[in-house]
C-alpha cells in the first residue's frame, strides 16, 4: 500500500540519503530525496481513502438499509392490518348472518378501528347495533379525531385547567387521570376543588357506562364516587338497576323460573335489552313446564314468542297448548269447574326484588354534572339512548335495595 | 544499482495493473460487503416488531401424529396484541392467566384458561391485591352467550376475535367484576418453573398434607410444615385440586405461591440482579410468555411492587358461600353461580378502598416490602 505509483518504495529515499553522506561521490542524490521524500498524507492516502472508502460504505449501506427496513416494515404492516381487517370484515359479515350481532359489532368496531373508510363496515356496525337495539352512533360510527388540548403538565394550576377543560367537553376520563396524576405530584393543591371535579367526572363516568351496557363497569365508577360523597338521586337509582339487572342475570341459564320473574320487573322499564332476555328465559322456562303445566307453558311460550320470537320449541308450544286446551276444556256436562289438579297460570311472580319510586334528592349529595345523560325508555324495541334532557321518576326504575340472594342459593 | 531500482517498463506496466486490479477486487469487496450489510439491516429493521415480550408469531397446531409439547406455549393463530400504555400513576391491573394442562395434553388446539388471577397494584397509594376467580363461574361472554369463565379464552382464540383469547377473557373478567383490566399475562408452565428456579426457589408453609404431582418426576406428599420448593414442586403445588379443597384451596394456594416469590425476591434483595439479568431472562422466556406489557413495563412494576408493603397486600378468592352458588345444569355439568353483592364486597375491598381515587390520599409507607 505504501507505493506512489512511480517506482519507489518507502525505503528508497532513505537509502538515497545514505548514499550520499557517506560515499560523497554524487552530490545531488540528497537534494533529490529531500525533494521526493512525500509527505505524511502522500504516503498514508491510500490507506486512508481506502478506510474512508469502507466507512462511507458502511453509512451508506446502514443508512439505506435502515430506511429501507422501515418502508417495508410499515408496508408488511400495512399488509397484514389490511389482511386482519378483511378477515375480521368476512368473519363480521358471517356474524350478522348468523344473528351473532355482539361479536359482529366487535369485528366491525375492530376493523374501523383499523381501517376507518373500509366500505360497508360502517353500516354493517350500524346493522348489528341496531339488532342489538343499541343506539348507532351518527352520523358515522367512525369518530372523527376532535381537536384536544395537550394537556400542560409544567405546572399544578396548568394541570388543574387542563382538567377542567377536559371536564368542559365531557372527557370523563382525560378528566380523572389528569386529577390523578395532578394528586400525584401535589396531593393537597385546591384539595376540594379537585375532589369536587373528580366525584363529578366518575358519577357522570359511570352513568355513561350505565347507558351503554357496561353494568359492573358503571357501578364500580359509581361507588368511587360515593367516596366522595353520597350520590344524587338519579344515579343511585340507576345504580341498583344495574345491581338488580345483575343479579337477574346471574340465574340466567341456571333457573329459568327466577330468571324470568326478575328479567320481568326490569322489562317493565325496558332498559339494557332485558325484554330480550325476558322472552328468552320465559321460552326456557316454559320447556321445563311443559310436562307438568301445560297451560303455565303455554303462558309462557306466548310471553316469550312475543318478544324473541318462536324458535325450534315452536311444535312443543303447539302441543302443549293444545294439552292445556283439553284439560281446560269444559266437560260434557255443562258445569263450567275447573280441572282438579290444574294450575291456573298466572302473570303474577313470586314476591321479590320490586320496582319502588325513584329516591328524591338530598341535600348534600353529588352536584349535578353539566352533561346528565338520561334514559327515554319507551317500546320494547328501543333501548336507553342518551339525550341531554331531565330525568323524570318513571324513566329510572329502582329495584328494591333489600334485593337478597336467597332464592335457590 | 539503479537497475535494480528502476524496474523495466514491462515490470512497471505490470505493477500498475495489479494496483489497479487490487483497487477493484478492494472496491469490489466493499461494494459486497456494503451490499450485504444493507440486506442485513434493511431485514433485522423489518423484521423488528417493536413489541416488548413475545411477538405473537403464530404457531401452528400440533397435528394428531404429534404429540404435543406440555411445556410449549400452546399460542394459536390470532392477532397481534399491542402492547398498552402506561402513565405510571394509574392502577394497574393485570389478569394472570394460566392454561389448561389437560387441553393441551389432549392436543386441543385452544385449550382453555386454567387459572385466573386479578393482580392490582397503585402507585401512589401502594397497594396491591390479589383476586382469584374460579373457572367454573357462569357468567355471560360477550357474543358467545353463557358458559363457564374459562372459556372465554378459548372462544376468542377460536373465532379469532380481535385480540383473541386474552381481549375476550379480559372483557368477561371485567364485565363482571367491573374494574379496568388494561394488561394480560399468560405464563406457560415451563417458564414459571424456570422463574422460580432463576430465583433459588421459594419458602412455603404447606397447611395441610398434600399430593403433589410435578411434571416429569414422579407424585409425592407433602405434610403439614415449611418446604423449600424448587420450579416444579413449586408449580405442582399451585396447580393441585385433588384433595386440597378444589379449586377454592388451589387458588389460595397459588396466591400463598406469589407471595412467597415476593419474599424471595425482596428477601434476598434480588430484583436488581434479575432487572440486570432481564434481558438474558427474557431472550430465554420470552417464548413462554404472552403479555400487553412491554419489557420496561415489566421492570418497572416489578420496582413498584417491591416498595408495596405486605401488610398492604389484600388479596381473596371468589368462592363459597357467600361469593357462588353451586348449581347443576341440565346437561349435567357442575357450575357456579356467581352472586354480584357479596363479589362486589370483595371487589370493593380490593379495589375501592385501596384506590387512591378518593377525597384524600393516604401518606406512602416509609418502607417497602417487608416480607
Amino acid at each position: 500500500m505504501g507505493y506512489d505509483g512511480r517506482g519507489r518504495d518507502e525505503a528508497g529515499p532513505t537509502r538515497v540519503s545514505g548514499v550520499g553522506n557517506s560515499g560523497g561521490v554524487d552530490t545531488q542524490p540528497v537534494k533529490t530525496a529531500v525533494r521526493s521524500r512525500p509527505s505524511r498524507w502522500v504516503k498514508w492516502r491510500w490507506p486512508l481513502l481506502g478506510a474512508m472508502l469502507t466507512l462511507v460504505m458502511i453509512a451508506v449501506s446502514v443508512t439505506t438499509g435502515y430506511m429501507r427496513g422501515l418502508e417495508e416494515r410499515a408496508a408488511a404492516q400495512e399488509q397484514a392490518q389490511a389482511e386482519v381487517a378483511r378477515q375480521q370484515f368476512d368473519a363480521g359479515m358471517q356474524d350478522l348472518l348468523a344473528g351473532n350481532y355482539e361479536r359482529a359489532r366487535q369485528r366491525f368496531e375492530y376493523v374501523l378501528t383499523l381501517e376507518p373508510d373500509r366500505p360497508g363496515a360502517a353500516e354493517a356496525l350500524g346493522q348489528a347495533l341496531t339488532a342489538l337495539n343499541q343506539p348507532t352512533p351518527t352520523p358515522s360510527p367512525v369518530a372523527s379525531p376532535t381537536p384536544t388540548e395537550t394537556p400542560d403538565f409544567g405546572s399544578f394550576e396548568g394541570m388543574f385547567t387542563s382538567a377542567q377543560a377536559a371536564f368542559a367537553r365531557a372527557d370523563w376520563t382525560s378528566t380523572i387521570d389528569i386529577l390523578l396524576r395532578l394528586r400525584a405530584e401535589m396531593p393537597t393543591y385546591r384539595l376540594e376543588e379537585a375532589n369536587q371535579l373528580m366525584a363529578v367526572a366518575l358519577r357522570n363516568r359511570g352513568m355513561d357506562k350505565l347507558f351503554t351496557g357496561e353494568l359492573e363497569q358503571g357501578i364500580y365508577d359509581l361507588t368511587l364516587a360515593e367516596k366522595f360523597g353520597p350520590l344524587d338521586a338519579q344515579s343511585l337509582s340507576w345504580k341498583r338497576s344495574a345491581a338488580f339487572f345483575i343479579f337477574a342475570n346471574s340465574y340466567f341459564g341456571l333457573d329459568w323460573k327466577l330468571a324470568t320473574e326478575y328479567f320481568d320487573q326490569i322489562c317493565q322499564a325496558n332498559i339494557w335489552g332485558a325484554c330480550t332476555k325476558y322472552g328468552l328465559a320465559a321460552r326456557e322456562y316454559a320447556a321445563e313446564l311443559a310436562e307438568e303445566d301445560p297451560c303455565a307453558a303455554a303462558q309462557y311460550y306466548e310471553i316469550g314468542y312475543g318478544y324473541v320470537g318462536a324458535d325450534a320449541s315452536a311444535p312443543t308450544a303447539t302441543h302443549v297448548a293444545h294439552r292445556c286446551a283439553t284439560v281446560t276444556a269444559p266437560p260434557p256436562t255443562a258445569t263450567e269447574t275447573s280441572t282438579p289438579g290444574t294450575e291456573t297460570p298466572t302473570a303474577t311472580f313470586i314476591p321479590g326484588p320490586t320496582w319502588t319510586p325513584s329516591p328524591t334528592a338530598t341535600a348534600g349529595q353529588m352536584a349535578t354534572p353539566t352533561h346528565t345523560p338520561t334514559v327515554a325508555a319507551s317500546s320494547p324495541t328501543t333501548t336507553p339512548t342518551p339525550t341531554t334532557g331531565v330525568p323524570t321518576a318513571t324513566n329510572t326504575p329502582t329495584p328494591n335495595p333489600s334485593t337478597s340472594e336467597t332464592p335457590a342459593n | 544499482m539503479s537497475g535494480t531500482r528502476r524496474a523495466s517498463p514491462t515490470a512497471r506496466k505490470l505493477a500498475t495493473w495489479m494496483v489497479w486490479l487490487l483497487g477493484g477486487a478492494f472496491l469490489m469487496s466493499l461494494g459486497l460487503m456494503g451490499t450485504v450489510l444493507h440486506f442485513v439491516v434493511r431485514d433485522l429493521t423489518a423484521s423488528y416488531t417493536g413489541v416488548g415480550l413475545n411477538p405473537f408469531q403464530p404457531q401452528s397446531r400440533p397435528t394428531q401424529a404429534t404429540t404435543p409439547d406440555p411445556l410449549a406455549t400452546p399460542t394459536l393463530t390470532q392477532l397481534a396484541v399491542k402492547p398498552q400504555p402506561w402513565d405510571g400513576t394509574s392502577r394497574v391491573t393485570i389478569l394472570l392467566m394460566g392454561l389448561d394442562y389437560r387441553d393441551w395434553v389432549a392436543g386441543e388446539s385452544t385449550p382453555r384458561s386454567d387459572t385466573m388471577m386479578l393482580v392490582t397494584i397503585d402507585p401512589l397509594t401502594l397497594q396491591a391485591g390479589m383476586l382469584s376467580i374460579p373457572r367454573d363461574l357462569w357468567v355471560e361472554i360477550p357474543g358467545f352467550g353463557y358458559n363457564r369463565i374459562n372459556t372465554a379464552y378459548m372462544l376468542g382464540e377460536a373465532y379469532q376475535l380481535p385480540g383473541g383469547g386474552p381481549a375476550l377473557a379480559m372483557q368477561t373478567v371485567e364485565n363482571l367484576l367491573g374494574v379496568p383490566v388494561p394488561y394480560f399475562a399468560v405464563v406457560d408452565f415451563h417458564t414459571f418453573e424456570r422463574l422460580i428456579d432463576e430465583i433459588g426457589g421459594i419458602d412455603v408453609l404447606v397447611m395441610q398434607r398434600i399430593k403433589i404431582a410435578p411434571i416429569g418426576r414422579p407424585g409425592k406428599w407433602l405434610e403439614a410444615k415449611p418446604y423449600h420448593l424448587d420450579g416444579a414442586d413449586a408449580l405442582a403445588y399451585a396447580r393441585v385440586r385433588k384433595n386440597a379443597g378444589g379449586d377454592f384451596g388451589r387458588a389460595e394456594r397459588q396466591q400463598q405461591v406469589i407471595l412467597a416469590i415476593m419474599d424471595r425476591v425482596v428477601g434476598f434483595d434480588m430484583l436488581p440482579t434479575l432487572i440486570g439479568k432481564a434481558p438474558a431472562l427474557y431472550q430465554e422466556l420470552a417464548s413462554g410468555i404472552r403479555t400487553n406489557l412491554t419489557l420496561e413495563q415489566i421492570v418497572q412494576l416489578a420496582w413498584l411492587a417491591v416498595q408495596v408493603p405486605k401488610d398492604h397486600i389484600q388479596s381473596g378468592v371468589i368462592g363459597p358461600p357467600e361469593m357462588v352458588g353451586f348449581y347443576t345444569r341440565p346437561d349435567g355439568a357442575q357450575v357456579l353461580r356467581f352472586v354480584p353483592d357479596a363479589i362486589r364486597g370483595l371487589r370493593d375491598r380490593i379495589f375501592v378502598e385501596t384506590s387512591a381515587i378518593g377525597p384524600s390520599i393516604a401518606e406512602k409507607p416509609e418502607e417497602g416490602y417487608a416480607p
